[in-house]
């Protein structure tokens, strides 16, 4: 009987990038980066990884396949290394890799990287795939582009619950500027300046009704975690842990897009996803008791229907949570506290980890300005692929009691 | 019997105002001002020969049975494949049964009434029951060309086989010939075209009449057993010329949708077929002529079936629908005619797998889908394990066709990131009724009229083009059902539905526009020209009437024409009981008829002065007098009297025109107070407009901008329930309006009005007398009399109307 991930795991240590337009470096210097400062702070030598995943989405833009380009940028000994890519979930997808591995107690020591360099396309946006989409995809699918297709969700949501255009709009506006201020005292964050209401609103529109400050920016970026046991870490002098309470994966089927009830105004899968996450790490209410989001906000919408597929805040009625600023940095639960896809941009392979990142630090105390009191549970989410079909993964961590 | 079992067509729902052609291009070709007039259909970005032709196909076979199809003929000159047989995509659209006979017929416009024969020949073989032919064209021209005005795009299908026949087919009659009137090489895009009088006169108005008279001997008919004539002239006078010899009366001539579409190559004898068989009776007989390199004609004889046939979109309905744009540019970049930037994000790769086509044909070409077996879902895309969860069975998917099945939208966006030709790129997801969704791309409509629930149907579109390999992707998106054109028949729009108008001098330059915008918004309309002379000389002709009434009538108006003169008090009589015989009552008019004789005053014989008085100043009188009788009687009406800056304001060298003029604006002052108490508005219009008047009055660039079309709105205002005004002048130009109206001067009161002033104290007092500072408006005499006896302290600028 399957006893779930729960405490088996810790992180040993962590690192992140500076995310931005980094025309200075591409991604092979990003890992390294990101290394640098993950092996300092778990104390260990290179020498020690035993085995790493690799996450990286976008090969053709990137570094291309298989998991050698890590492998060579951080010169690992020749030892195991595997490249995962699951859209969006690429980044969670690695850490899911060497946290599993070590549960298995076929290693100790593993790592996990996510690394992304979308600024080499030309032009903004993530790139358009063309007939790469699929050969039978390619030739019905429409030539949509990610806001087009998360903006539907706006679309169905409000109709299905009669929220005024003006309404969402305005719910919408709040997550933008509540993760701008948070961005706004992040110095790893890409945009780093406040929004106000006004500027939000009156954004050109991406698409329909979507604006330009619904959408998360197009970054480089690479994010980093090494995973042990509680008694490797303790043995290794760490002190406070942060451990590993569930990670769950939810991958639609093809019932959203294809059967008759979803309404498209939600994820089903983080509606699945989350209510099994809360069950492996023991959670009964998570209104109460999880202390901080950092949500898959690709796109405002997106993140204003998770905290309903959380199972947070009720349905129908989030975009009211949004605007009492219940997610807030000073709210009941403080969400997208390192500023977010919203500020941080997307490297596609490297966010979850840069989520998983943020609650570490915050777990441990140490995220300086945006530092909330007294952390117990930080949970983070990511969506791939699109509201009708997609890859939902969630992760929740917390402080080891053991 | 064999003959036509059904029919269908389709003109895409966009249409380019032909005006918007001219604005943009009027300074490089000033000719086109000519041809300025109505609209054109044109295809929407993902709209080609093939999918208008699978479309009108779709109209066709509406609640037919698809499998009885033996055959698919596919007619067009601008078929997208040179060497992929177009009637086999077709064929796999529609999704006919594999074991049917497809050909492609093209290389001349004839093709579209060749195919027919072809289909017909080969049912009364016996091999094939049932032959659908279907032709359409996307006609190619260059920018600001005549042709380019001239021509449209659309398709027409008709259903051939010997059961249910609606139109028994009688016997056919063909000439051959190699006569150039254009041609288009197999590398080239464009037509060459050779000059246009020669075209008429040696290849219509020759070729046309020997393929009707060798049909008629052969059949042994004349044209009095033709109710219905087709034949295809994209002259519109040679047209009507061509007819006449045939000796059809003009209620026997079948438009040819110039007007409201234009000529659409291969399909529009077909089309104008359609649109006669829409209005036919039983027993009508149909004379049908395809034009191309000789000539094809056919004779049809409607049955009693006809009537039981299904209802269709068909021409009157592609009519009704659609939408018009002034918009040049988009229609240029639709067909390809500019490439703007379309950034780097369009280079991703557009390799179609060839195999993943032919594997997947009926999802991708016909729309057919799943149905499990086990539990009745449908799905989309068809796949071999059930996506209800609480099925889940393994192949037991069958066949389910998804594209006649009514859908409503179930979220959207309109997408300005990702490549499009038409930003935003709309699409969403799309739930059919019965079950089944799938995410579609959305077209023939705008961002702002989808909204979450709303009806959509499912059109044959192009979907993706490899400009690299030359390939055409087709798929199926959605578009809004249809919304008839007149649901702009918003209560704020300004309708004339049940109104009779008389506009004297229609046939042609401003009173032709004013009949046909007045028609476009529900009016009768009585189309009088006497068609002399600009100089009024002549004995006078019937077509300039005629060519608009036929004008009005493919717009799916009423108007009836009369011949009259207005320098005659009889002319007049009789142009208003035109009205009343034909329509039953009189509401508006508009005294439009002029003429010009212009001549310095030492030239200006009796003879130049009379004529053209009596046209203007004697004509509106002519007019006006029983129309007021009508007017006056019903309790309404509404007139409208034409004047002009040089009457206002004078012109050198027409003292004649200039008196009649300003006389007609006396007429209105004071006829405005004798209608004030039975609600008859009387205005007066000053336009300045390109027309046959001004034509060598007014410098070239000026008269490039004066269209007709720019005037006419005043006039429709000035016409309509909505104008409370009476008694004004209006300066109306190129989008400029002003009032202009006898203004008064304060003035002087010189001495105690005891005793008359010494011709010193008027000149003492010049300045003060000749003065319009404060100067104002009179409403009528009286009022302007009272108010010079007791002047007030006057208050600058204020009107006493």
């Amino acid at each position: 009987m399957a006893t779930g991930i729960r405490d088996k795991v810790v992180i040993l240590g962590m690192g992140c990038t500076r995310f931005g337009e980094r025309w200075d470096v591409g991604a092979e210097e990003l890992m390294v980066e990101a290394f640098t400062e993950c092996l300092a702070d778990a104390g260990i030598e290179k020498d020690g990884i035993q085995a790493a995943w690799y996450g990286h989405c976008l090969e053709e833009v990137g570094t291309g396949k298989s998991a050698t380009p890590m492998a060579v940028a951080l010169r690992l000994p020749h030892i195991a290394v595997t490249r995962v890519e699951n859209y969006c979930a690429t980044g969670t997808e690695a850490f899911r890799g060497a946290v599993y591995a070590v549960a298995s107690g076929a290693y100790d020591i593993c790592l996990a990287l996510g690394v992304e360099k979308l600024k080499d396309t030309g032009y903004g946006g993530l790139p358009n795939p063309g007939s790469g989409f699929g050969s039978l995809t390619w030739q019905w699918f429409p030539n949509a582009s990610a806001p087009g297709l998360f903006a539907q969700v706006a679309t169905a949501y409000a109709a299905r619950h009669g929220i005024p255009e003006g309404d969402l709009k305005k719910a919408l506006a709040a997550v933008s500027v509540k993760s701008h201020a948070n961005g706004a005292l992040n110095p790893k964050a890409h945009l780093r300046r406040p929004v106000t209401m006004e500027q939000v609103l009156a954004a050109p529109i991406i698409a329909y009704p979507l604006g330009l400050f619904d959408c998360c920016g197009v970054s480089d970026g690479a994010a980093c975690a090494v995973v042990t046991t509680p008694e490797i870490a303790r043995s290794l002098g760490k002190r406070d842990l942060v451990s590993v309470k569930a990670l769950q994966l939810s991958v639609s089927n093809g019932y959203e897009g294809a059967f008759n009830e979803w309404q498209g105004d939600h994820f089903y899968t983080t509606s699945k996803c989350s209510l099994a996450a809360y069950r492996e790490a023991g959670i009964e209410d998570p209104r109460r008791e999880i202390s901080m989001l950092e949500l898959h906000d690709c796109f405002s919408i997106t993140e204003l229907v998770t905290y309903e597929d959380l199972h947070i805040s009720e349905r129908g009625k989030a975009w009211r949570d949004v605007l009492d600023g219940f997610y807030n940095r000073d709210g009941k639960i403080p969400a997208q506290l390192d500023g977010g896809l919203k500020c941080f941009g997307h490297p596609i392979g490297a966010s979850g980890l840069r989520m998983i990142y943020e609650v570490y630090l915050q777990l441990l105390g140490r995220a300086g300005d945006r530092q909330i009191p007294d952390p117990r549970y930080g949970l983070t989410h990511n969506l791939g692929g699109f509201p009708s079909q997609n890859v939902c993964a969630i992760s929740i961590l917390g402080r080891y009691d053991g | 019997m064999i003959g036509i079992t059904s029919y269908g067509a389709y003109i895409p729902h966009l249409r380019l105002n032909r005006a918007a052609i001219y604005e943009a291009m009027g300074w490089f070709a000033p000719a086109l001002i000519m041809v300025a007039q109505g609209e054109r259909s044109f295809c929407n970005y993902d709209e080609d020969s093939l999918t208008m032709a699978v479309e009108a196909a779709r109209d066709c076979l509406g609640g037919i049975d698809r499998d009885g199809v033996d055959g698919l003929y596919l007619c067009s000159t601008t078929m997208p494949f040179a060497d992929r047989q177009n009637a086999a995509v077709a064929a796999t659209a529609l999704n006919l049964k594999p074991s049917v006979l497809t050909a492609d017929f093209g290389a001349s416009l004839r093709a579209g009434t060749t195919g027919l024969l072809a289909a017909l020949d080969g049912v009364r073989a016996g091999d094939r029951k049932s032959i659908l032919v279907t032709a359409a064209d996307r006609r190619e021209t260059k920018p600001a060309y005549f042709y380019e005005m001239w021509f449209g795009d659309g398709a027409a299908s008709v259903l051939v086989g010997s059961e249910g026949v609606i139109a028994e087919f009688v016997g056919s009659y063909s000439v051959s010939y190699d006569f150039v009137d254009h041609y288009r090489a197999a590398d080239r895009h464009f037509d060459y075209t050779w000059e246009e009088r020669w075209v008429r006169e040696e290849g219509y108005a020759r070729i046309i009449p020997e393929a009707v008279k060798g049909l008629m001997d052969k059949l042994g008919i004349t044209m009095k057993d033709v109710q219905k004539l087709v034949f295809p002239c994209f002259i519109q006078a040679e047209h009507r010329a061509i007819a006449k010899r045939l000796g059809a009366p003009p209620e026997a001539v079948v438009s040819q949708m110039h007007e409201v579409c234009g000529e659409t190559g291969t399909a529009h004898p077909l089309l104008m077929f359609c649109s006669a068989l829409e209005t036919a009776r039983p027993g009508d007989g149909i004379l049908l002529c395809g034009f191309g390199q000789g000539c094809d004609a056919l004779y049809f004889r409607v049955t009693e079936a006809i009537a039981s046939l299904g209802p269709k979109r068909g021409v009157k309905g592609s009519l009704a629908a659609g939408k018009t744009t002034d918009n040049y540019m988009k229609f240029l970049k639709f067909r390809g005619l500019i490439s703007p930037e379309m950034g780097i994000r369009a280079e991703a790769p557009t390799q179609t797998a060839l195999t993943t086509l032919w594997r997947n044909r009926k999802m991708l070409t016909a729309l057919v889908g799943g149905r499990c077996v086990k539990c009745g879902t449908p799905q989309f895309p068809p796949q071999d394990v059930c996506v209800n969860p609480a099925c889940g069975a393994v192949h037991t998917q069958e066949e389910y066709p998804f594209a006649d099945i009514p859908a409503r939208v179930l979220s959207f966006t309109g997408d300005l990131l990702s490549v499009s030709v038409d930003p935003p790129a709309v699409y969403g997801t799309v739930q059919f009724k019965g079950g089944g969704r799938f995410m579609a791309d959305f077209t023939d409509c705008e961002l702002r009229d989808i909204k979450v629930g709303m009806p959509v149907r499912m059109v044959f579109r192009r979907r993706l083009t490899d400009e690299q390999r030359g390939f055409a992707g087709y798929f199926w998106k959605a578009a809004p059902v249809a919304a008839a054109k007149g649901a702009e028949t918003a209560p704020h729009r300004i309708r004339f539905d049940g109104r009779v108008a008389l506009v004297t001098g229609a046939g042609g330059g401003l009173g032709r526009v004013y009949a046909l915008e007045l028609a476009k918004r529900g009016c009768k309309v009585v189309v009088n020209d006497f068609g002399g002379a600009r100089d009024g000389s002549g004995d006078g002709s019937t077509s300039p009437a005629d060519g608009v009434v036929a004008e009005i009538k493919a717009l799916g108006g009423e108007a009836v024409a009369n011949y009259d003169n207005v320098a005659t008090p009889e002319g007049g009589e009789r142009m208003v009981k035109t009205a009343l015989d034909t329509f039953g009552r009189l509401d508006i008019l508009i005294n439009n008829a002029g003429i010009l004789r212009d001549k310095g005053i030492l030239k200006m014989e009796p003879e130049n002065w009379r004529a053209v008085i009596d046209v203007h100043l004697n004509g509106a009188y002519h007019v006006t007098r029983p129309a007021f009788a009508a007017m006056r009687e019903q309790g309404y009406g509404r007139i409208i009297m034409t004047t002009s800056a040089a009457g206002l304001y004078g012109n050198f060298g027409q003292t004649n025109y200039s008196a009649a003029k300003m006389g007609l604006v006396g007429f209105m002052n004071s006829l405005k107070q004798e209608g004030q108490k039975y609600n008859i508005k009387v205005n007066t219009i000053a336009p300045i407009a390109a027309s046959r008047l001004t034509q060598d009055v007014l410098p070239p660039d000026l008269f490039e901008k004066l269209k007709p079309e720019f005037v006419a709105p005043i006039v429709l205002y000035l016409a309509s329930e909505e104008c409370k005004e009476t008694g004004v002048v209006v300066n109306a130009a190129a989008g400029y309006h002003s009032r202009a109206a006898v203004m008064t001067g304060r003035g002087v009161t010189i001495g105690d009005g005891q005793s008359p002033p010494r011709v010193e104290d008027i000149r003492d007092h010049w300045q003060a007398i000749n003065s319009m500072e404060g100067a104002q408006i009179y409403g009528d005499m009286t009022t302007a009399v009272f108010s010079f006896l007791s002047p007030p302290a006057a208050s600058p600028g204020k009107e006493g109307n």
